[in-house]
């Protein structure tokens, strides 16, 4: 219920000074850094100038970084519409055998980090590669094809579309699933049919969600930093800004860059809000609404299985030569390894780097996770349970992380927090946990959110009622009955700092910080065991990975989707 | 168990008043209803009562002592509520135990107080149970009993009852008064079903947008209700418009169908001239034969049977007036039919069954 007054149990010492936590911990962890990039990218010496944008765009170098990345993402988007879009239709549209265990399939690649990915891939197509290899040894080429052309672009690409079609599909199939057959009934009534239809009524109404979808897989693949490095294709924004992270100081083009980033986000994000934000598309007319499905035939079923199962194969292809490489005690010039072992799963547990590493980012994850726990448990429950002033403004705030590339957040805390005792080059921990924390939260407050909802705010005034002050009865009642959501948003934010990959490669300058994931990158510039213990350690973090999301989707069940939808 | 005094109690939501300068004296022991239709504001009291919310204007006393900025958790009051709100991680042993673990009552005593408030409620064979396992009606008596248990200053029920079936309901009726009647608290019920209120208050204030219309005891305000919407809302009832031609006792109202007597006195400040209408209860009404006794005869009505419906132990008949108004009533020895469908028929009534009320805007 609205109100222009507020409760006597509304804002009470103890929601203030929640909130007042809250604001400092945005404004420091969240804002401060920004606008610090901000300030730094516009005023050179005091004085307000563009010069650096300028320079930015005048460099060959990162006119070329730019136009890479606009490529990456333009390409990327693309790619994840084509493998989306009939995965959608189809899943959404027809009933057939096997439903369920397919479209869940089809999600795992998703949780699959490309970067572990990437590894994997290399071994696969390089120049003498299995794939390179197999085909020579089969006389079907006479000269290794170069997979991943242009100096590693396509590689990226497709690396990026396969992790990413599972986001996208989900929001196309949200989108889709919004459609009310009766609108398709009454175009066909009229007379549209086929291709027409689709063009002149479904694809204008699911339109909302594949933007929503797209806008997520643009801005990721613009961004992303792990997948490029391991290629080693530098020349996108994303390496760039990684490269003069670690001299800020000397070269400020950094700024521009980062600020370049954040505006490309704001307006993608903008132009969605405007065009989509306003026109929800009422489905008004219920009376009798045809099931949106229908059975398949069973020529259409086997077109379905065959496309949903190459897809999630071809998608899982890296991954499994991750497995491959792990398992590899020598693999050259051959198509499969020549001979296996098991000993890089033990070699991890011994080797300084590695071991130190998954020390590191247990320790980290650890904490992050339990200031995601407090943080996001108390959001949740203001946002459900309290009204408050800038209640909106704090819900959007709380989500911004999910929009915010990694790569701009750990820059703005190496910038913006140097010369301070939180100096990463003093020591990373702190804003290493913070910024895994924040990058997180989101999660953490959905997954909190939806846990509160479920749960009727009378049971707590009941309790109230009693006799049991707030703190109690949120201990008491409250809390064992959203136990589950919050078990399953902090095992997901867990699992997911242990895998961060851009936070991670910047912000831990010194290998004794090293986390996992800037382990795994420096172990892939080593020639020898390298890439084989790299990609047992990305096993071992798949393996969390995959475990953690299997809890997290018992528990939330239909609701998981939710988690990856801005 | 304490008193309760409600002093100019203003509740707004944004610009919806939902409750309007209510004022209540609930005596002690008192089993008080607090009766409306949906969206009159009474929930809103009740929650008002039990600090859930805080008045924008006025006070809350109990006892005479100021509990209007008191946390609800300080006020001591057992509250049942509509949907139960059974903790469903707690057994039902645990559920009703809680607020005693709370006041810190030692064990052996709790025990003895949650077997005491289970069998009150005739759950004492359910405790091991998780409230997930038990009917709707067996949730309201261990809600029920969650409540009593700590012995609280005043028991809040919000339609206990508006989640059971109908058989179910006039059992716990019965039950909720006996039990009302075996611990001696005060308690203050909230209802839109006016038999509930009729059939089981000692006292009940009649609420309609936000504010209360009318307090009394269930028999004064069937019979003397003081406005046309509680006349309506308690009972049924025929309402006769006029204009008021002498405003002393006995009243006379000049209607289209004749002049109407009312020996009622007045609610409100009524004047000749006035806009009335007259309420008359339509087991009130009898039928008297036409021209059966000739000359003068009081509060006559004539009309044409519309319809008439047996049901064994009465008859309701619906007469059309000469102006069109349409009236009910019942005949409670229904040894034969006085009438059948269009013929006319002469109706009677009592002076001290005739109320008027101002006519409603």
């Amino acid at each position: 219920m609205p109100s222009s007054r507020f409760d006597l149990s509304d804002l009470t010492p103890g929601v203030l000074a929640i909130l007042g936590i809250l604001v400092l911990f945005f404004g420091l962890f969240l804002f401060y850094p920004l606008l610090h990039v901000l300030l730094n990218a516009f005023f050179a010496d005091e004085q307000f100038s563009i010069e650096f944008f300028g320079l930015m765009l005048q460099s060959p170098v990162q006119q070329r970084a730019l136009l890479n990345s606009f490529e990456l993402g333009i390409v990327t988007t693309a790619l994840t519409t084509i493998i989306a879009l009939p995965m959608a239709y189809a899943l959404v549209r027809y009933d057939f055998i096997g439903k369920g265990l397919l479209g869940g399939l089809a999600l795992v690649p998703m949780i699959m980090p490309p970067f572990v990915g990437a590894i994997g891939m290399k071994q696969m197509f390089a120049r003498f590669g299995s794939i390179n290899l197999f085909l020579l040894e089969t006389g079907l080429i006479d000269a290794p094809i170069d997979w991943f052309g242009g100096g590693g672009f396509w590689g990226v690409v497709i690396l990026e579309a396969l992790h990413l079609y599972p986001i996208m599909y989900l929001n196309i199939a949200a989108g889709l699933a919004n459609v009310d057959p009766s609108l398709e009934e009454s175009a066909r009534n009229v007379g549209a049919g086929g291709f027409r239809l689709f063009r002149t009524i479904t694809f204008p109404l699911m339109l909302p969600g594949y933007f929503a979808g797209a806008i997520i897989v643009f801005i990721w693949a613009f961004t992303d930093l792990g997948t490029p490095l391991i290629f080693e294709f530098r020349e996108v924004v994303a390496v760039q800004i990684f490269n003069m992270a670690t001299d800020v100081h000397a070269n400020p083009l950094g700024y521009a860059l980062v600020v370049f980033v954040v505006l490309v986000t704001l307006a993608l994000f903008y132009l969605s809000k405007k065009f989509f934000g306003g026109r929800h598309y009422e489905m008004v007319a219920r009376g009798h609404v045809m099931s949106a499905s229908r059975r398949a035939t069973s020529l259409e079923t086997v077109l379905i299985w065959g496309m949903l199962l190459s897809i999630t194969g071809i998608a899982l292809i890296p991954h499994l030569s991750v497995v491959l490489t792990s398992v590899t005690e020598r693999w050259f010039m051959t198509v499969l390894p020549s001979d296996y072992t098991l000993a890089y799963y033990g070699q991890i547990f011994e080797h300084d780097l590695t071991l130190l590493s998954i020390k590191n980012s247990l320790w980290l994850s650890v904490m992050s996770t339990v200031i995601d726990i407090v943080l996001g448990v108390a959001i949740a429950y203001l946002l459900t349970r309290r009204r408050f002033p800038f209640r909106d403004a704090l819900d959007a705030v709380a989500m911004l992380p999910l929009a915010l590339p990694g790569l701009v957040l750990a820059f703005g805390y190496i910038s913006g927090f140097s010369g301070t005792f939180l100096d990463v080059r003093v020591s990373p921990v702190p804003l290493l946990i913070i910024a895994y924390a924040v990058r997180r939260l989101p999660y953490m407050v959905r997954a909190a959110y939806a846990g509160f909802q479920q749960m009727s705010v009378t049971l707590e005034e009941a309790s109230m009622n009693m006799g049991a002050g707030p703190l109690r009865t949120l201990w008491k009642i409250t809390m064992p009955l959203v136990l589950a959501n919050v078990a399953a948003g902090a095992i997901l934010s867990f699992s997911f700092a242990m895998l961060e990959v851009s936070d991670s490669l910047i912000l831990a300058i010194k290998e004794q910080y090293y986390p996992i994931t800037k382990a795994i990158y420096s172990l892939m510039g080593r020639i020898t065991d390298g890439p084989y213990m790299a990609s047992a350690m990305g096993m071992l973090g798949m393996i969390l990975l995959a475990c953690s999301l299997l809890f997290t989707g018992k528990v939330l069940g239909k609701r998981m989707g939710q988690l990856f939808k801005v | 168990m304490v008193s309760l005094t409600l002093q100019g109690i203003t509740r707004k939501f944004g610009d919806v008043t939902a409750v309007d300068d209510v004022s209540l004296e609930i005596t002690r022991g008192e089993l008080f209803f607090l009766l409306g239709p949906s969206g009159c504001g009474k929930t809103t009291l009740l929650r008002l009562i039990a600090g859930f919310y805080a008045p924008d204007r006025g006070n809350i006393l109990f006892d005479g002592q100021d509990v209007t900025r008191t946390p609800p958790h300080r006020r001591n009051t057992g509250m049942v509520f509509q949907n139960y709100a059974l903790w469903p991680h707690m057994s039902v042993w645990e559920n009703v135990a809680y607020g005693l673990g709370l006041r810190k009552v030692p064990s052996s005593e709790q025990k003895d107080r949650v077997s005491e408030a289970l069998r009150m409620v005739r759950m004492d064979a359910y405790g091991e149970r998780s409230p997930n396992q038990l009917s709707g009606g067996q949730q309201q008596r261990v809600a029920l009993a969650r409540a009593l248990v700590i012995q609280p200053d005043v028991v809040l029920l919000d339609e206990p009852l508006s989640n059971l079936d109908a058989r179910l309901r006039l059992e716990m009726r019965d039950e909720i008064r006996r039990i009302h009647d075996e611990t001696g608290t005060t308690m203050i019920y909230v209802t839109h079903d006016q038999k509930e209120a009729l059939s089981m208050a000692d006292r009940m204030a009649v609420m309609d947008m936000g504010a209360v219309a009318q307090t009394g005891d269930p028999r004064s305000i069937y019979a003397r209700p003081v406005s046309a919407f509680v006349a309506d809302f308690i009972g049924e009832t025929n309402f006769v418009a006029g204009r008021l031609t002498s405003a002393e006792t006995p009243l006379s109202v000049e209607t289209a169908v004749g002049v109407l007597h009312s020996t009622v006195e007045p609610a409100e400040g009524l004047s000749p001239g006035d806009e009335v209408v007259c309420s008359v209860r339509p087991e009130a009404i009898r039928v008297s034969e036409p021209d059966a006794a000739g000359g003068e005869e009081e509060n006559v009505l004539d009309g044409v049977v519309r319809q008439t419906v047996y049901l064994g132990d009465h008859e309701q008949y619906s007469v059309r007036l000469d102006d069109g108004t349409l009236v009910k009533l019942v005949d409670h020895h229904p040894g034969r039919r006085r009438a059948g469908p269009g013929a006319p028929i002469r109706l009677k009534c009592d002076a001290s069954q005739v109320v008027v009320l101002g006519k409603p805007g």
